[in-house]
């Protein structure tokens, strides 16, 4: 898809709108889920879908390939989400009930209700974690980019990112251990 | 739960779907801008350093040199400068020099028309000096002349005026015999130091003719006896014939080993020249005789009564001494057969030789 995406965004800089149309079919469902995820509702998530849309086509000229098109759109919608954040309160963190409530895509990705409640308990965590250490774990885990495409989005390095990674890993492991029972 | 658990759970995520009429609405705000032709981004070459550099260095140099050129156009100028100044300095001295000069060159002028002046003036001082003293001398020639007068007119009168005039005749011819001797004896002795020459530079050998020694002869006029009268001198040797010689070449191809041989003879002195270049008159008891086995002439003491009254008989009648005549006519050449030639030193060397008769035996 990396390439395709290329391509089109090669020949959207040169005005042609079918191209670009063919580009927003493919990135603005996980634009909408990366925002949905965020801001906790559909109409912000929507608004702040059409802002990063807005702001791609205003500085594809700018865009020079140095990276791909899907890290150089993230790093957008990352700018808009931190732009809204301060300009807004900030997200509700989302229970265990709205994870519940949100419908699959397509067949479950879980094998079993055990699975799926440990699932949603797991996502309710990051939704708890710092700012610090859920974006990383939103672009990495939910949003699928590399190590590498993530530093470039959050402006800072693979190492940072990989030890946000590990710090957001042991507050989500620890707190989804059973407690021990203590003997008799 | 560990972390991989984790992490399979996490990137199985449930992603919400995009609400209904979104896709269009994204698609209808699309608004591109204007077609901008972009250019590829390659790679920062690897450029040389000299390359990268050159600009600012070439900038540099032409800074440097407008610098360079700048100080010393800036150095020649401030030198004009001071080169100005002080020709203008010295050009306000020239006025003053000028009337000086002016002044000077008129006092000198007028100086050498002193000096002038004073020179003539004491040349004509001296000159009145001089006419001073020539007055009583002009005023004591005077007296003489007129006694010299009154003295000549009393001596003719005496009748003895002609026989003063003819012995101051004899004397004189005396005088002119006497020096044409010696003038003859002057050219034997050259023609004698002529043949020496010649004969150091080839063997020891004399020449066979005068021709051979015309380097070592300074002129053909010595090879004629002033005495001989009939006989023209010879201006140079392009002129040269055998009318012009008055001598005898009596050792052609000698040597200069027997100096007592003779080697040429005047005929009208009887002065003769020995190989060894001495020049002496012969006496009266003396005669040259030609040696039978060397065909050499020698001189010798044996007097000779008819040669000797024939010398008184030639200088009763006033002929010069000796047996040659001048020729009859001196404007003609005369024609001389072989042993006139061979005498007078003209035969060529690879001529066969002829006993010589010899009149003086």
């Amino acid at each position: 898809m990396s390439d395709r995406a290329e391509t089109l965004c090669h020949r959207a800089q040169t005005g042609d709108i079918l191209a670009a149309s063919e580009l927003v079919g493919l990135f603005y469902e996980r634009m909408f889920a990366y925002f949905r995820r965020l801001c906790g509702n559909d109409d912000d998530a929507a608004d702040l879908t059409q802002k990063t849309f807005f702001k791609v086509w205003t500085s594809l000229a700018a865009y020079q390939q140095r990276s791909s098109f899907s890290t150089w759109l993230h790093g957008i919608a990352h700018h808009v989400y931190v732009d809204w954040r301060r300009t807004n309160k900030p997200a509700d963190s989302r229970s265990d009930m709205w994870w519940e409530a949100r419908p699959a895509n397509g067949p479950s990705p879980f094998e079993d209700a055990a699975e799926r409640d440990l699932a949603h308990r797991l996502f309710s965590l990051v939704d708890r974690l710092e700012d610090r250490a859920r974006e990383p774990v939103h672009l990495h885990y939910y949003q699928g980019l590399s190590l590498h495409e993530t530093a470039e989005v959050l402006g800072i390095a693979t190492s940072t990112v990989k030890y946000r990674l590990r710090e957001a890993l042991d507050s989500l492991r620890s707190q989804t251990e059973e407690p021990k029972l203590r003997p008799a | 739960m560990n972390d991989e658990r984790i992490e399979q759970l996490l990137r199985k995520a449930p992603r919400s779907p995009a609400p209904a009429g979104l896709l269009e609405q994204l698609r209808t705000d699309i608004a591109l801008p204007r077609r901008i032709e972009t250019r590829p981004v390659h790679p920062v070459k690897a450029m040389p350093w000299f390359r990268r550099w050159f600009p600012a260095i070439s900038f540099a140099i032409v800074f440097l040199a407008c610098i360079v050129a700048i100080a010393v156009q800036t150095n020649q100028i401030a030198g004009l400068k001071h080169e100005n100044a002080t020709l203008q300095t010295l050009a306000q001295n020239f006025d003053p020099l000028r009337r000086d000069n002016s002044e000077y060159q008129r006092l000198k002028s007028e100086h050498e028309q002193l000096e002038r002046l004073r020179r003539d003036y004491a040349e004509l001082q001296q000159l009145r000096q001089e006419v001073a003293q020539l007055r009583p001398q002009i005023q004591e020639m005077e007296k003489l002349r007129a006694e010299n007068q009154q003295l000549l007119a009393a001596n003719r009168q005496r009748g003895q005026t002609d026989d003063f005039f003819a012995r101051n005749d004899n004397a004189l011819e005396n005088a002119r015999a006497k020096a044409e001797s010696a003038a003859c004896i002057n050219n034997l002795k050259q023609i004698g130091l002529a043949a020496r020459i010649w004969a150091n530079d080839n063997n020891d050998v004399f020449p066979s003719n005068w021709l051979m020694m015309t380097n070592e002869l300074s002129t053909p006029k010595i090879l004629a006896c002033p005495s001989d009268k009939g006989r023209s001198r010879a201006i140079d040797w392009r002129q040269f014939s055998a009318g012009n010689v008055s001598y005898e070449f009596l050792n052609p191809n000698g040597t200069d080993a027997q100096p007592d041989v003779v080697l040429a003879r005047c005929p009208i002195h009887n002065h003769v020249c020995l190989s060894d270049g001495s020049v002496q008159q012969l006496r009266n008891n003396q005669r040259i005789v030609q040696n039978a086995n060397d065909k050499n002439y020698y001189i010798i003491d044996s007097p000779q009564p008819a040669l000797e009254a024939e010398a008184s008989a030639r200088q009763r009648t006033g002929l010069p001494p000796g047996g040659a005549q001048p020729p009859p006519n001196p404007g003609v050449q005369p024609k001389l057969n072989e042993d006139l030639l061979r005498r007078y030193g003209l035969m060529p060397t690879n001529a066969p030789h002829r006993a010589i008769t010899n009149s003086y035996e």
